[in-house]
């Protein structure tokens, strides 16, 4: 019985990673456009400012009073019962997805599957696991599925030192899917078979190294438990007990900063000028996908530029403090300080989008099919573009990126007293902090920055 | 609470609210209460916007004229207004609205599904 199942699971694998060869017709439209104005240059400096003092305050108020804070921390008592409900919920979502980008309506911006996975999932479902902690580990469909076939037994021993560089891989080819695959990624027809491939990469996964695959290898379950971890319903002590094994987890991190850093840089004029006098020339070596390769690359290179200042500060705080501790064990012991700031670029950047792009789910979720149905009623709904006014966003971004840079200076005074005795701790925030000014301000500027065509 | 830290934190507040009225340049200046016309001539070629503004800049408010021709038959479509206005071949059509939306609002060839430009709406 039990070779049964896992003959079935692999069969599954094989017949989901024939769907690629299906025929297709699909053609791509508008997706996901920003309506938001750059910041006015006055308000990009007060935020700057603002970043610059808070910091100093923060400082300044642990300088004087070394007292141990934690964060307030609730517990969330769930009945088995929604539990079970959220699970059937999060099944029939995964597959009215898969169904309704075969099916749904071929328009990008009026598909089920597109708008549901990319704006609703992708963003909404991160901004929740940051207020109610790491819901995925529950109701992720994967797992769901997994768990019907019972103990699996691994193949093979997960490698350790492979670490979280599969679950990167998978990110990585996540924003390149999102951004440079010139539409492959939100036309309906071929994200449903995207899912279906990466459902079967992840069965196979499971099949070879068993479970263990989730928590290096599943990217959604390294993703939402790392922003899971800001949640005050989080395990007690999974931000400043916890620290990661392993080196790949922080680059997973610094590429969350870098990829909504690269989205946001790509759409601005400043970049466009840089672009077209530095390396629109390369584009004659390398053919027709001449852009989609140079702009690949410089995604692949984007976490340098954040990695290399944070090394920089991690050496200099060594420096500073004396400490005996590595400067690799200091990297990684102040990696999950990162986290805030990564997750306030996001919604900086991306909450207009689930706000008014979101929208699009209304009318789609009375008609998922394209079949003529009107389910709720709500087949006409039109998105209303004027629900957020430019002053508002403007001042909302400036306030969501300084929240995150503040929680993450707090964050890393905290991480300092758990290594370092006080007066150490005070100095070796030093560099912590203009890094951290740094992260900001470059957040800030890239969203003051004039946009273009195209962004 | 530390007396030190509470003085700290409350001058700290002051400072950022200080600055933060001192460079925001609508609490100086007066609000402008005159709305005018903008008017905007757009020339596209092959796709291409040969004569005109790549962004046209107006204030939430102001009523907005734009010209267009175009050297094919086509159609134009501005973003979010969800305004669209049918191109023919070399003649001049026109689109007028009043900026009530604030924010930036992508205009493009519907038919190629070529982005041409935006229209960025201040608010007041």
């Amino acid at each position: 019985m039990k070779k049964f199942m896992v003959y079935s699971l692999w069969l599954m694998v094989f017949l989901l990673s024939t769907i690629y060869y299906l025929p297709s017709t699909t053609y791509a439209h508008a997706f996901g456009t920003l309506y938001t104005l750059p910041l006015p240059l006055w308000l990009y400096l007060w935020g700057a400012g603002a970043a610059l003092i808070i910091s100093f305050l923060v400082i300044g108020f642990f300088g004087k009073s070394p007292t141990q804070f934690s964060f307030p921390k609730f517990h969330l008592k769930i009945n088995p019962l929604v539990i079970l409900f959220l699970k059937s919920i999060s099944l029939f979502l995964f597959w009215l997805t898969i169904l309704t980008g075969f099916f749904g309506d071929p328009s990008a911006v009026d598909n089920f599957a597109v708008n549901f996975f990319w704006i609703i999932f992708l963003l909404g479902f991160t901004y929740l696991s940051a207020v109610f902690g790491n819901i995925w580990e529950t109701i992720n469909p994967l797992k769901i599925i997994v768990d019907w076939f019972g103990q699996l037994k691994p193949i093979l021993n997960y490698p350790k030192s492979l670490g979280y560089i599969p679950a990167l891989i998978f990110y990585v080819l996540l924003i390149w899917l999102e951004l440079l695959s010139g539409g492959l990624g939100v036309k309906p027809l071929s994200l449903s078979r995207i899912l279906l491939i990466y459902s079967s990469l992840t069965f196979l996964g499971i099949l070879i190294f068993g479970r263990v695959w989730f928590q290096y290898g599943e990217f959604f379950s390294v993703f939402f438990g790392l922003i899971g971890k800001l949640s005050p319903f989080a395990r007690p002590g999974s931000l400043l007990e916890e620290k990661p094994t392993h080196f790949s987890l922080l680059l997973f991190i610094i590429f969350m900063l870098s990829s909504t850093a690269f989205d946001g840089f790509r759409a601005t004029s400043t970049w466009i000028r840089f672009y077209y006098n530095n390396l629109a020339p390369l584009e004659n070596f390398l053919g027709n996908s001449g852009s989609q390769i140079i702009q690949t690359i410089l995604l692949l290179l984007s976490p340098l530029f954040f990695l290399n200042f944070y090394l920089i500060a991690i050496w200099l705080m060594k420096l500073f403090s004396r400490s005996a501790l590595s400067v690799r064990n200091l990297t990684l012991h102040f990696a999950f300080s990162l986290i805030p700031i990564a997750l306030a670029y996001n919604v900086a950047h991306y909450y207009t989008l689930l706000l008014i792009q979101g929208q699009s789910i209304i009318p789609s979720l009375s008609d998922p099919l394209n079949l003529g149905w009107n389910l709720f009623g709500t087949a006409d709904y039109q998105t209303n573009v004027g629900l957020l006014g430019a002053s508002f966003v403007w001042h909302s971004q400036v306030f969501i990126i300084i929240i995150g840079h503040v929680l993450a200076v707090f964050l890393t005074h905290m991480m300092a007293l758990k290594i370092f005795n006080r007066k150490q701790a005070f100095i070796s925030q030093i560099p912590m902090l203009f890094l951290m000014v740094l992260y900001t301000v470059t957040g800030l500027w890239i969203l003051s920055q004039p946009l273009t065509i195209g962004g | 609470m530390h007396k030190f830290n509470f003085w700290l934190i409350i001058i700290g507040i002051l400072v950022l609210i200080g600055l933060f009225y001192l460079l925001n340049p609508k609490s100086t200046a007066p609000a402008q209460s005159v709305t005018a016309a903008k008017i905007f001539d757009l020339v596209i070629k092959n796709k291409k916007l040969v004569s005109g503004p790549e962004t046209l800049t107006v204030t939430e408010g102001d009523q907005v004229i734009i010209n267009i021709t175009d050297d094919e038959n086509e159609e134009l479509h501005l973003h979010g207004y969800d305004k669209s206005v049918d191109l023919e071949a070399s003649k001049s059509a026109q689109l007028i609205f009043s900026a009530n939306l604030t924010g930036r609002f992508p205009y493009e060839l519907e038919k190629s599904k070529t982005e041409i430009g935006a229209l960025e709406v201040q608010p007041k």
